[in-house]
């Protein structure tokens, strides 16, 4: 039954859940309130899982770990200043901000997909070059894109937008507010959960109809899958197309409840996190499931938050920090050798 | 492959090489004091005007209640002290010296104490020194969010 | 008839040379390209251009050297050579902190930096052998676990059980290395040490003002050319050339592959250890937490740009690389500057470029590699048949 339960889970799960545990545990005698940190893993368990579900669709086809998810938060933030641009505010702004992000989200897929069709075997690497060079592009973009309302572009003395930008009154916290539970220090963002929630089951349905199911089919082995009919140059673009899409709406998510858009080199380096909590979910270079986000996330946040507030009221330092660049790419390093092994 | 003595031999010598650079490429702070000194109840007056060369290097000219600082390299150097009038004109005495640092690292002369041909001029230096700046170190952290526009620069 | 076709052909193979020509050497074509255009522009004198492409030369060549060696082992781009860059960095801590300076200081801290750079060379070579055939995303991950362990040693081990005596290299908390350390008592002493000074040239109407050449330092890389022309042609160098052109065929003649791409992973961790020294010892300051960063990526983009491919790669890459590499990089600000009125668009333009740049050389190189089991593959199914019809 234990070992079950172990061979199921994982023994790097296990480790980091009682690493996890024990942080909790210990919170307490160190003067941490449990229930603010528990609320504080929530949100950015909130915040962050729809950047973690946008590894999915590209982890099942076997395109790897989708390093260049900053293509899909461009996107997303391309649609969020378009959004303040506009001058939507609210509900409608958080969905104006989507539906100018995913399409542009889908066009940016389409062709990254056929990109990436022609470098099978090298996707990781240059997805993450990818990923970078059109962060650098958009740096420059950002300078010369011609916006105009105020609250985004500097003041006088600098032209182009702003490096943050605060969506205070237009739509902070629009989706974490909405039914959202107090008890006491607890603060449960149900809105964005359910948001969460929806996303993935989505994403679980598609995976059960016949694209999805195809999907798999070429992640797990794409021979086979072309003798079989399946047309694998297609499904890939399906995939990428939906995590860049995915990808773009996890940063709006991400951008609600954090209040600020991030550009310029914001979003370099936002795909390292969201790969790693994927992995610490369970999922593999090649496979990975909504629980493996769920998981992932949860465990990735829970001890970001943690670290901090309890390491640092135990050892008197900030190494968090470092803890978490150590747990991260630790667990990309993992799942990166473990698949060569399987595979021999 | 070879064998263990060699490597061992060959350890050896890098560490011997390593100890060699250290002696002979180490900075020495040398700390030039030009004060008033009481040394078992004696008082020794800070001299009147003195010219002091480190290392043949461009010389230094104290006068009372005066620190100054030069930097040497190396195991050993050589030190010029000249004690002049109050004017500044007339050279009194001069005291020749070569000093031996060694493996050490900062020390402290005093002019009044060599001016009175005693062997105890060598004083630890003084430990502090100018404050550091202020901190800013932030770890490097890949996996956060710059806070701001950080474009690689060289 | 037949004569007229042969004239075709020929013909023909004439334009595939060009086009052949032009496609095998793209990037630095494109590159050279961009230079002729952004200098004129940038307005820069022809005797600040080559002095300051003399400095980078002598700056950045050693390091980007070090990435050759794992190339012939057909490990890619040495993504790792980061570690051997920390290492380097974590002997230029001590050396500075005992105020060791000129010349020994900067050979104290190599003598410091081999033993970290070979345990490091050690641990990335054993992991990229558990993941072959991706072994530039595991490097380059691997880089990112290092630098993390790297900044628990410096910024928390450093003054509390490791001893750090001067405290203005110490954080006011009391331990931790401080974000920038000055380097004077070695600066620019490696490239001050044989001085040189050239000029003033007249060409003509051309005027060029004093330069000074490095020239230790490049006498130095100079060394390390030949050592890498030397190492090509010794067993150990023969193995790493055959594993990079079949590992499975090198394993089968008694060739230990995996204990082959460990060594040709050490020695480059090493050399990038070296690398690092002396590219610090030329900029003056060591910037603790993120010089390494740098230093891997500009590197691998100054290779790329110089012609050279995940698979091959040559010394005549690496000088044509950094000057190209480093030409845009001195022009790009001020040319965008003078161009858009905005220098902040110019080094946008060129960190765009430094990661483009590696984005489109290892996609050429999938995309080949992608080609070539796809005409492979085509060929099996009976394509020679047809052919010989023909």
């Amino acid at each position: 039954m234990l070992k079950k339960f172990i061979n199921a889970a994982g023994w790097p799960r296990i480790i980091i859940g009682l690493f996890l545990l024990a942080l909790f545990a210990t919170a307490p005698f160190v003067g941490v309130l449990v229930s603010t940190s528990l609320s504080d893993t929530l949100v950015r368990f909130g915040m962050n899982g729809v950047l973690v579900l946008a590894m999915v669709p590209m982890v099942q086809t076997g395109c790897g770990l989708n390093f260049g998810l900053p293509l899909g938060i461009i996107s997303g933030l391309l649609g969020a200043t378009l959004s303040i641009e506009l001058n939507f505010r609210g509900m409608s702004g958080f969905a104006a901000a989507i539906l100018f992000a995913v399409p542009i989200a889908v066009v940016l897929g389409y062709f990254y997909g056929q990109l990436l069709n022609r470098v099978k075997g090298g996707e990781m690497m240059i997805a993450t070059y990818v990923g970078f060079s059109s962060v650098a592009f958009m740096c420059i973009a950002w300078l010369l894109l011609p916006y105009k309302s105020p609250t985004m572009i500097w003041g006088y003395g600098g032209s182009g937008l702003r490096t943050t930008i605060s969506v205070d009154g237009y739509w902070h916290n629009i989706l974490s507010d909405f039914l959202s539970l107090e008890f006491g220090h607890l603060n449960i963002p149900t809105g964005m959960f359910i948001f969460l929630g929806v996303l993935c089951l989505l994403i679980w349905l598609f995976m059960k109809t016949k694209t999805g199911t195809a999907m798999t089919a070429v992640g797990s082995n794409p021979v086979f899958a072309a003798a079989s009919g399946v047309n694998v140059d297609r499904m890939r673009i399906v995939s990428v197309v939906l995590s860049t899409a995915l990808g773009a709406i996890g940063i709006l998510v991400y951008e609600q409840s954090f209040g600020f858009i991030q550009l310029y080199m914001g979003p370099f380096y936002m795909a390292l996190p969201a790969v790693a909590s994927i992995l610490l979910g369970g999922a593999s270079v090649n496979k990975a499931s909504i629980w493996n986000v769920l998981v992932g996330t949860f465990l990735f946040q829970g001890i970001l938050t943690m670290t901090p507030s309890v390491i640092n009221n135990i050892l008197q330092t900030d190494m968090s920090e470092v803890i978490r660049i150590i747990v991260s790419n630790g667990m990309i390093l993992y799942a990166l050798t473990r698949k060569a092994q399987v595979k021999r | 492959m070879r064998s263990f003595k060699e490597r061992v031999a060959a350890l050896v010598v890098v560490l011997l090489v390593s100890v060699g650079l250290f002696y002979i490429g180490r900075e020495h702070k040398v700390f030039l004091d030009n004060r008033t000194i009481e040394v078992e109840g004696q008082s020794f007056r800070a001299l009147k005007f003195v010219r002091v060369t480190v290392a043949g290097k461009e010389p230094v000219e104290l006068m009372p209640r005066d620190r100054d600082l030069s930097t040497v390299v190396g195991p050993s150097f050589k030190l010029k002290v000249e004690v002049m009038d109050e004017f500044g004109e007339d050279v009194e005495k001069t005291i020749e010296k070569e000093l031996k640092p060694g493996f050490g690292k900062d020390m402290m002369l005093s002019m009044p104490l060599l001016a009175a041909d005693r062997d105890d001029y060598i004083l630890p230096a003084p430990t502090v020194q100018a404050p550091p700046p202020a901190d800013d170190v932030k770890p490097t952290d890949e996996l956060a969010i710059p806070p701001d526009v950080v474009a690689p620069t060289e | 008839m037949s004569e007229n076709t042969a004239a075709f052909q020929t013909r023909r193979t004439f334009a595939q040379k060009i086009t052949a020509l032009f496609a095998a050497h793209a990037v630095p074509i494109i590159f050279i390209v961009i230079s002729a255009l952004a200098i004129p522009i940038s307005g820069f004198s022809a005797t600040y251009l080559i002095q300051e492409l003399l400095i980078r030369i002598g700056r950045n060549s050693f390091l980007i050297l070090s990435l050759l060696i794992p190339i012939m082992a057909g490990m890619g781009l040495n993504f790792g050579m980061v570690l051997g860059a920390m290492a380097g960095q974590i002997g230029l801590i001590f050396v500075c902190d005992w105020a060791i300076v000129g010349v020994p200081g900067i050979v104290l801290a190599m003598i410091i930096g081999t033993p970290i750079a070979v345990v490091l060379g050690l641990l990335c070579g054993a992991v990229l052998n558990r993941a072959k055939g991706q072994e530039m995303v595991t490097g380059y991950i691997l880089g990112f676990f290092i630098n993390g362990l790297y900044q628990l040693v410096v910024l928390y081990f450093m003054g509390w059980f490791i001893p750090i005596a001067d405290t203005s290299l110490v954080l006011s908390r009391g331990y931790g290395i401080r974000n920038a350390i000055s380097l004077m008592g070695i600066r620019t002493v490696l490239d001050r040490l044989l001085p040189l000074r050239l000029g003033p040239f007249d060409i003509g109407t051309f005027h060029l003002g004093y330069i000074d050449v490095p020239v230790a330092t490049y006498l130095v890389i100079a060394a390390f050319c030949f050592f890498v022309i030397w190492f090509r042609k010794t067993k150990l160098g023969q193995d790493m050339r055959a594993i990079g052109q079949d590992r499975a065929v090198s394993d089968s003649a008694g060739i230990p592959v995996d204990k082959t791409r460990i060594i040709a992973i050490v020695i480059s961790t090493v050399l990038a250890c070296y690398g690092q020294i002396i590219y610090l010892q030329n900029m003056g300051t060591l910037n603790t937490y993120n010089s390494h960063d740098q230093a891997g990526m500009f590197s691998i983009a100054a290779l790329l740009i110089g012609g050279a491919s995940v698979t091959r790669a040559s010394i005549g890459n690496v000088f044509l690389g950094v000057i190209l590499f480093h030409l845009m990089f001195i022009v790009a600000p001020m040319a965008g500057k003078n161009l858009m009125g905005q220098a902040q668009i110019g080094e946008f333009f060129r960190v765009f470029v430094s990661y483009g740049i590696i984005a489109v050389a290892l996609v050429l190189h999938a995309w080949k590699r992608h080609n070539a089991i796809m005409n492979a593959r085509r060929s099996l199914r009976g394509a020679p048949g047809k052919k010989e019809a023909a």
